[in-house]
């Protein structure tokens, strides 16, 4: 059993050890080098207080008012924050008996979360549930797995979303686990699961090709990994080509250190998750180097194939 | 594997020489989220919730009835599974007194959190059912509880109410519904959710069965029950019956 103080011992060797083997970005030139602050959260499922001191796993961790200070902080430090949640929103607390998600989507909107992606949960009061409570929203929901065009969300996700700082371009989208076996058919009829795999895939060609992006993230609700050949985050990770970091959900898997997997050109892909009710913030720092010339991006396009 | 033409590709090739910023190092870490590692809960957040918390406290604070052990879910027979199906059961042969239900069965994904001992608060049982889920009767002949009893003993138990059996190499066996073997061409009526009733945590044999929605919720049921007992003085209590075994 863990209590909050050794909890925060473990958590202050950890922060010296980080500040020890920390890059010396601030000795470079400012133009040559951007850092991108990526602050992730998953399956919250309505956890707005924190738990109760006597819970035996998680005593006073979590709660909506103390991540939006963390956050605040982390943002007064950092120049370029992204804010992003990998699903499951929804349930778990009275809050969301009692007043439908409306509570815990005014809240993400007030901490200035940059992107969502939908879970299971999200739908369990139904595909119209989600939608009632879509308007206390001020950034989008993103999944380019999911059919919606035959549902009252048609028009109201975002299969992607392409932030711009400093120049990088980040390409962020979204994708779905199977709502087959998991909700209800009523709560989501006429919604079309499309195979995750593949839409990432194309996705994510679009997001480097296309769009031009830099860096390209994948909120995906799919779960870390399952003993059978059901799609998960590693099984992505593996075949994709495109994708730099995949913040997943579902699983409710702690990663205290994200794991990192290599795609099918033999390049980094971070898999990210922490866990669940908002007990931790999930947070990487991308450097990215400037390059000097166009010849070194040509090199680079040509081995993705 | 997705593949584009090669066209396409060659066209990509070109226009990302434009693309300014590569990859050089990455840093990853996660951040405890904790009241003494940060202190300071941002006020207005606090203040902007008061007003919500303020109803769900008045609500779910209420002490609504009293158990004489923690329940935790268990595998092949669990308290706290007994528990909800024997309350569920309880409760609808009370308001629909013209049908005779022969067996309740529920998930154990469903069941959300452990019941504490001693006083329970209304929370307690919205965080042990928080779905909106309703009850569903369904109707099926003999050979289909059969069936489901082996859907049943291949997950290694679920919970049960009215009906007991025996897991043997992932199969059902020696199955009794309130106590009399099972007659493969008899109807029984079967007490479940509609979550289970309609395919979900992949049972695909009751799908397309008869069934009748009395429109009353797990958790409404559940509450009843506790507080049917509260009306009369008694407090919660719950034992391992052997409704399901693993055999020898």
């Amino acid at each position: 059993m863990q209590n909050r103080r050794t909890f925060l011992k473990q958590m202050t060797s950890a922060a010296a050890a980080y500040g020890m083997v920390s890059w010396p970005f601030e000795t470079f030139a400012a133009d040559e080098f951007v850092k991108i602050t990526v602050l992730h959260t998953n399956d919250v499922h309505s956890h707005i207080d924190p738990f109760p001191e006597n819970d035996p796993k998680y005593p006073g961790l979590g709660g909506v008012a103390y991540r939006h200070a963390l956050i605040n902080k982390i943002r007064e430090q950092e120049k370029n924050v992204l804010l992003l949640d990998a699903g499951d929103i929804f349930q778990g607390t009275p809050y969301f008996n009692m007043f439908g998600g409306e509570l815990e989507m005014k809240l993400m909107s007030r901490m200035q979360y940059d992107a969502g992606t939908i879970g299971n949960h999200d739908f369990d009061n139904g595909v119209e549930g989600l939608v009632k409570q879509m308007p206390h929203l001020n950034f989008p929901l993103l999944n380019t797995n999911y059919d919606v065009s035959k549902t009252l969300l048609n028009g109201k996700l975002q299969p992607y979303k392409i932030f711009e700082k400093e120049h990088v371009r980040i390409g962020v989208f979204g994708i779905g686990v199977d709502l087959n076996g998991l909700v209800d058919k009523k709560m989501w009829q006429g919604l079309v699961y499309n195979d995750p795999i593949e839409s990432a895939a194309v996705t994510s060609h679009i997001l480097k090709k296309k769009e031009k992006c830099d860096l390209i993230i994948c909120l995906s609700h799919m779960g870390f990994k399952y003993p059978d050949q059901r799609p998960s985050d590693v099984v992505l990770a593996k075949q994709s080509l495109n994708i730099d970091l995949i913040i997943g959900g579902h699983s409710h898997t702690m990663i205290e250190t994200p794991y990192e997997y290599f795609n099918r050109d033999g390049k980094s892909v971070w898999i990210a998750q922490v866990g669940w009710a908002g007990v931790r913030l999930g947070k990487i720092d991308f450097i990215l180097r400037r390059k000097q010339e166009n010849f070194d991006k040509c090199q680079y396009s040509k081995s993705v194939e | 594997m997705y593949r584009f033409p090669i066209l396409l590709f060659l066209f990509f090739a070109i226009t990302s020489c434009r693309t300014h910023y590569t990859l050089h190092h990455t840093k990853v870490s996660s951040v405890a989220l904790d009241n003494i590692h940060e202190p300071m809960a941002d006020t207005s957040d606090v203040n902007f919730m008061l007003p919500y918390k303020n109803q769900v406290d008045a609500i779910m604070e209420k002490i609504i009835g009293e158990s004489e052990t923690a329940l935790e879910k268990n595998s092949p027979e669990g308290l706290l599974g007994n528990f909800a199906t024997d309350a569920c059961m309880q409760t609808l042969a009370n308001q629909l007194k013209d049908e005779k239900i022969d067996f309740c069965f529920l998930n154990n994904g469903g069941l959300r959190t452990p019941m504490p001992k001693g006083k329970w608060k209304m929370g307690n049982v919205f965080e042990l059912m928080p779905f909106e889920n309703e009850l569903v009767l369904v109707y099926v002949n003999g050979k289909a509880v059969i069936e489901l009893c082996d859907f049943i003993a291949a997950k290694g138990g679920m919970p049960v109410s009215g009906i007991s059996m025996e897991i043997k190499a992932g199969k059902a066996q020696n199955i009794l519904i309130k106590n009399l073997p099972i007659e493969s061409e008899k109807k029984y009526c079967i007490l479940t959710s509609d979550f289970l009733a309609n395919g979900g945590d992949k049972l695909t044999m009751l799908a397309a069965a008869e069934k009748k929605v009395p429109g009353i919720k797990v958790r409404d049921a559940i509450l009843s029950y506790i507080e049917s007992q509260t009306t009369i003085g008694k407090t919660i209590s719950v034992k391992l019956e052997g409704r399901i075994t693993n055999a020898k």
